[in-house]
């Protein structure tokens, strides 16, 4: 006998499970904390469709955006950063020429673009949209006006301002529903779609819906706390710059045929399937960006570390490595969770993607990437994933302007992805074959001392760095920076100042000066010197050791004298360790500040030799090589010899080898 | 058959370590002279520094970075030198080889000098052909490489075709090649043959000599296991001066190995070819059929 539920109560259930789920909360546990943990200003509910043959993806989009002034603000300002793919003429285009790292497009078409179809105020007056303006006239759609703030250049259409009817008021939230379409470009640069080489498209969505830009009130950022009002920041797509927003919650359900395997920011909230098709829901709280991932071809693993849920999405290809995306997460949760501060959100997904969609964050989604075969002593793959991870908390978390000051995401990761990773896995960090082993924090000061260290300061806007000096000065020497200042005053008063800096800032947008402001708040000293030279500036360090002459007084008695040299313009404290004839060794601070400098010691020994900088605590040297000096007595050609003895026995057994080509 | 052309090759060989010396000589001074820009380099941005005994222990990439800042000019004056150095070790391995094949030949007691002089000339000749088949065959198949890769798309079989399969087979045709000039060699010095004449036979000998099939592949083989423990003695001692003579002993063995493997294939063609009533050799009724 079949039970009937009353036509009442199904009535009252549908209502309570219809009210329940509209309430706006995320009914999944998105973050560890049941409260807000930002201020959330902005909030997204998202109905999108993919359609995979067409690459389009379209959708409606209930935007909601808080005045955070005291003063009413009159116009809004979005980001539609896939206009960067709409043709050659895009900022980004011209600033690339169409190559990304070493990605070009290959395809007919390999555009892309997003248009606003239509952009009203919303009409119901619920929840969202408390204080709405009361003006008849709610469609902007034909007040949308691209502007382009950086350059000028008029072909550009990744920011778009709107002039309001009616101004926000202080405090009170505008909705507006938008219908936006998406085309997809050919991923060159994070976004877009791909055929894989198993015949299916992998699509990945970054950067793919309209945003809002940030709305910088007074005292926030670099806005003066006397300015009348404050002001939009709002910047074109540039070739190595795209994050700055503002944060808020996600609510987005994403229809995508039912064989697609997906991924996205947040946490899953419901899945259902019907005709072919598949609709997803996902939830994140808290976070200032959404992006997302589809492909029939994904295999997933999952396992969880504490309260997180780690999920790897993994191309066929890669299955073997799987579990290596999985090791790497969880070494950078552990040591960020240690040194930095708790990872707040419940999830974490690792997607092995194609080409130019690798080696890219976004909220609670990474990019990770390999390639098939990859040894376990080339740990690509590993310094990747800890990498992305990474900027879960300087991109993510703190959220730094990285149009701006790129330095703080990259530049900061870069550094504790350094440490990271020749802490989990020794002196080979990076490569790890054979004799050959090379560790991080090396190889991040290579990328530093070796391409032209006088170019390219820190604090510089990204789409101004000029002759390739982004990626140095935004990745290799701050990490160098970093490490030198960790060694200045040791790891614990550095993990004071990483600890405060990520519990001071987290969700607020710090820029330069407030770090620096941390650094000299946990340490009681004035580093302007320090932050002049290496973060506004591009002093660089060389002390070199420039000779030694032993004097003997009379017997038994020696006046020595060492001469070093500050050869450029950086200067950092160090300390000059000199060594006798019977091997007793006496170490003499130096500040490092004049040019040439004697120091002159009177012994019953002679100085044998004479080491700045004994422990390489100052990485920022760009030549530790002449930091060290013996006496001639006490030259030593045994590296030489060697390196001689090595390179003839190579060569002699090259020569058997191309020997079978005769 | 087979096992005893190896084990009278190689027992030739011994009886002969002069020959061994020569092709070990040969290679070591080259390696010298390309090594010295190396030694003064070093020398003068390390020895004074105090750097030398941790550089000379471990591999320190920050150092050996400022090093090859500093010592930059030694790197190219090293590749500067092997544009003359390879045309050497070119004509040197041609009439070394040459060489060996006379010395070895008949009563193996001739003179490699002797050969060099006589056909050292000829054989130089007789290696452009082969020269050039080696670059066809390499260029031909990375062009099949780069046809499969449209042919076969996806990750895991490209990962095999390039840096399993084309290798392989680069290396299986360098082989075949090597196989094929060996015997043009013999033809040209053992049978007084033109140098067009000697590079036919040559190459016509890989298809009618299973014989010689199974010589060239066992040496070979020995020959490669003869490489491969220089190099992990290298790598197992560094650069130790210990490390450098077991190296050159290591490589000295690899010559006679190389005397070995030519008179294995002395023996063979001479065993497979008789001489007709106008003294002319000509194949054996064994190998011609």
């Amino acid at each position: 006998m079949r039970r009937s539920i009353c036509p009442r109560f199904k009535t009252g259930l549908v209502l309570f499970l219809w009210l329940f789920s509209s309430t706006g909360t995320s009914l999944a546990q998105t973050t560890i904390s049941d409260e807000p943990l930002s201020d959330r200003r902005v909030s997204y509910t998202m109905d999108v469709k993919l359609d995979p043959d067409s690459r389009m993806v379209t959708g409606n989009q209930r935007l909601t955006w808080r005045n955070p002034d005291n003063v009413p603000v009159d116009e809004l300002q979005f980001h539609l950063y896939l206009n960067a793919f709409r043709n050659n003429e895009s900022t980004f285009m011209r600033e690339s020429g169409g190559v990304h790292r070493g990605n070009t497009a290959s395809a007919d078409n390999p555009w892309g673009g997003i248009e606003v179809r239509s952009m009203r105020i919303a009409d119901d007056q619920g929840d969202l949209q408390p204080g709405l303006p009361s003006s008849p006239d709610r469609d902007l759609t034909p007040r949308m006006e691209f502007i382009q703030p950086d350059d000028g250049n008029p072909d550009d259409r990744t920011v778009m301002r709107v002039k309001l009817p009616e101004p926000v008021a202080p405090g009170e939230t505008i909705a507006l529903d938008i219908q936006f379409e998406s085309r997809m470009p050919e991923i060159v640069a994070r976004t877009g779609w791909k055929m894989a080489d198993t015949g299916n498209p992998l699509f990945f969505m970054g950067q793919w819906f309209p945003k809002i830009a940030v709305y910088e009130i007074p005292g926030q950022r670099y806005v003066p706390a006397d300015a009348p009002k404050g002001e939009w920041n709002a910047h074109q797509f540039h070739e190595n710059s795209e994050f700055y927003a503002d944060f808020g919650t996600y609510d987005v359900t994403m229809d995508v045929p039912d064989d697609y395997v997906v991924g996205a920011s947040g946490v899953l909230e419901s899945e259902e399937t019907s005709n072919g098709r598949k609709s997803i829901r996902y939830l994140a709280d808290d976070v200032h960006d959404f992006a997302w991932t589809a492909s029939p071809d994904y295999l997933v693993f999952e396992e969880q570390w504490r309260h997180v849920n780690i999920k790897a999405l993994v191309r066929p290809a890669h299955e073997g490595q799987a579990q290596r995306h999985i090791d790497a997460a969880i070494v950078a949760l552990e040591r960020y969770d240690a040194w930095v501060g708790e990872y707040p959100y419940t999830s974490l997904t690792v997607v092995d993607a194609i080409g130019g969609a690798n080696g890219m964050e976004y909220p609670t989604l990474i990019t990770a990437g390999t390639t098939y075969g990859l040894p376990e002593g080339v740990r690509a793959l590993e310094i990747v994933t800890i990498h992305e991870f990474g900027h879960q908390y300087f991109y993510g978390l703190l959220a730094s302007n990285e149009f701006e000051e790129s330095w703080l995401d990259e530049g900061m990761n870069s550094y504790i992805e350094s440490r990271i990773v020749d802490d989990a896995y020794g002196k080979g960090g990076v490569i790890d074959i054979g004799p050959l082993r090379i560790g991080d924090t090396d190889f991040q000061r290579l990328g530093y001392v070796t391409q032209a260290p006088s170019r390219g300061a820190l604090y510089t806007r990204s789409w101004e760095y000029t002759m390739g000096d982004y990626g140095k000065a935004s990745y290799a020497k701050p990490a160098t920076v970093m490490n030198t200042l960790e060694r200045y005053w040791g790891w614990n008063m550095q993990q004071r100042f990483l600890k405060t800096y990520y519990d001071t800032w987290r969700f607020r947008h710090p820029t330069t000066r407030d770090l620096q402001d941390v650094a000299e708040e946990v340490s009681g000293e004035d580093l302007d010197w320090f932050f002049d030279q290496f973060v506004y500036g591009t002093a660089v360090v060389d002390y070199e050791l420039s000779s030694i002459a032993n004097t003997s007084l009379e017997e038994d008695t020696f006046r020595s004298r060492v001469r070093v040299h500050r050869k450029y313009d950086g200067i950092m404290p160090v300390d000059l360790q000199i060594r006798f004839a019977n091997d007793s060794t006496q170490t003499i601070p130096w500040d490092g500040t004049d040019r040439w400098k004697d120091f002159t010691i009177t012994s019953d020994e002679r100085i044998v030799e004479a080491w700045l900088d004994p422990e390489f605590k100052v990485l920022l040297d760009i030549n530790r090589l002449n930091n060290r000096k013996v006496i001639p007595a006490w030259a030593d050609n045994t590296f030489a010899r060697r390196a001689q003895l090595r390179t003839a026995t190579f060569f002699q057994k090259l020569f058997i080898v191309i020997g079978g080509l005769f | 058959m087979t096992s005893r052309f190896l084990s009278e090759g190689w027992s030739a060989s011994l009886k002969r370590p002069g020959l061994a010396g020569l092709l070990y000589a040969g290679n070591l001074v080259l390696g010298i002279i390309l090594s010295i820009p190396i030694l003064m380099a070093f020398s003068q941005a390390v020895s004074e520094t105090g750097y030398s005994p941790e550089l000379a222990k471990e591999f320190d990439i920050a150092l050996w970075a400022d090093l090859m800042q500093e010592s930059g000019p030694m790197v190219s004056t090293m590749l500067r030198q092997l544009f003359w150095i390879i045309p050497v070790f070119y004509l040197w391995k041609v009439g070394s080889t040459i060489g060996v094949v006379y010395a070895m030949r008949g009563e193996r007691d001739g003179s490699f000098w002797a050969g060099l002089g006589k056909y050292g000339g000829r054989a130089l000749l007789l290696g452009l052909p082969f020269v050039a088949m080696a670059v066809v065959a390499i260029v031909g198949i990375l062009l099949l490489t780069v046809v499969l890769g449209f042919a076969l798309p996806g990750e895991v079989i490209q990962f095999w075709i390039r840096f399993v399969g084309a290798p392989i087979l680069i290396l299986m045709l360098l082989a075949i090649l090597d196989l094929m000039h060996d015997f043009a060699r013999l033809e040209l010095v053992l049978r007084e043959r033109p140098v067009m004449t000697s590079w036919w036979a040559g190459i016509g000998w890989f298809f009618r000599s299973g014989s010689a099939q199974a010589i060239y592949l066992t040496w070979l083989i020995i020959s490669v296991v003869a490489l491969i423990v220089p190099f992990w003695v290298d790598l197992a001692m560094g650069g130790l001066f210990l490390a450098f003579l077991f190296q050159q002993a290591l490589l000295y063995v690899r010559s006679l190995v190389t005397v070995g493997w030519l008179t294995s294939e002395v023996m063979l063609f001479e065993e497979l070819t008789v001489e007709d009533d106008t003294g002319e050799p000509v194949p054996s009724a064994e190998f011609a059929a």
